[in-house]
């Protein structure tokens, strides 16, 4: 086997996870197919050393998530500034209201099972609210570490995850409910 | 509903998810940016993806080019004072008719100049040659530490 259809193997083996960690930090998959190139780019230029290793999916991992963050950071004062307006609990509610509602031709939730509605919902909320809640619940990553991560407080990170539980929820009981 | 009860909703929620699929287009995307970067030459891509030889090599340059500089600013300094400000600042003032304040002047910046000259020389140029000499050591010793570590940190993995 080449080294260039070895890197290929390698590529498909790991595009669903990289690519899957990018769409749902960064909610849009156009950007998320352009981090993922960014990251399999880098892997290439290491492939001598991570090609053959063990370590090579949580590098790849590692990788993404800081591409997306630093992609993120870009945004990071829009982000801070609508994460801080008062009467957040306003902003949570009329994020549900801007999403199309379940009969929208465009987005018809009746056609998708249980599990694309979830990724829909996840997708759709704010990336104050997103990011920190894909840390924690899909990549495992503490308080703490969020914390550390995007540069903001601890009672932050826990504020954001709150509301965007909430958020998330309430979505999901929209869908539901319209059924 | 209660906060624990809710971040047990959203954990059930997200729990199982499976991972989205990458779009078809993203292997053939892979493929054509790496072609692209494969075909730069190697000196137009990042110092760190530059052939360990060839990042050696820019080290012990960088350090060299140091080193002369360092050597070449005391023959500067030199040059420098045996201009004699005082000369000239005295033929300026023979000109406006102001000799003795000049020549004043002049004393003052041949004495700054002698006491900056003789600081150098005997303070810091021994400790600046023996500096960038450790500097030079310090790069080589760099770029083999980087090869060390990349041979035994990720061979120890793929022996795994």
């Amino acid at each position: 086997m080449s080294d260039a259809d070895r890197f290929e193997a390698f590529v498909r083996i790991h595009q669903d996870m990289v690519y899957g960690v990018a769409v749902r930090l960064l909610g849009n998959p156009a950007e998320a197919e352009d981090v993922a190139q960014t990251v399999f780019l880098k892997a290439f230029q290491r492939f001598d050393e991570i090609g053959a290793s063990a370590s090579a999916a949580g590098w790849l991992r590692t990788v993404t998530r800081n591409a997306c963050l630093n992609h993120l950071s870009r945004y990071r004062a829009r982000w801070r500034f609508f994460s801080e307006l008062e009467g957040g609990e306003q902003s949570d509610q009329g994020f549900a209201d801007t999403l199309p509602s379940a009969s929208s031709p465009v987005l018809d939730f009746e056609r998708h099972d249980q599990r694309q509605q979830i990724e829909q919902a996840l997708r759709g909320l704010p990336d104050h609210q997103r990011v920190p809640l894909v840390l924690f619940h899909l990549e495992g990553t503490s308080y703490q570490e969020i914390a550390a991560l995007l540069g903001i407080s601890l009672a932050k990170v826990k504020t954001d995850i709150h509301r965007g539980r909430e958020a998330l929820r309430r979505q999901l009981a929209h869908v539901h409910a319209s059924r | 509903m209660h906060p624990a009860e809710l971040a047990a909703f959203v954990d059930r929620a997200l729990e199982g998810l499976p991972a989205p699929r990458a779009p078809r287009t993203l292997l053939p995307r892979v493929l054509a940016v790496v072609q692209r970067w494969k075909e730069r030459p190697w000196y137009q891509r990042s110092w760190l993806t530059w052939p360990l030889g060839w990042q050696t090599a820019s080290l012990t340059a960088v350090a060299c080019l140091v080193l002369a500089a360092a050597l070449v600013a005391p023959v500067a300094l030199e040059a420098l004072r045996d201009t004699s400000a005082s000369v000239a600042m005295t033929r300026l003032g023979q000109a406006v008719g102001v000799v003795q304040e000049i020549e004043r002047g002049a004393r003052g910046v041949e004495a700054t100049t002698t006491a900056v000259w003789t600081i150098w020389r005997v303070v810091l140029l021994p400790f600046v040659a023996y500096a960038c000499g450790v500097l030079a050591l310090m790069g080589a010793a760099c770029a083999a530490s980087i090869v060390t570590i990349k041979t035994f940190a990720f061979g120890k993995a793929i022996s795994r």
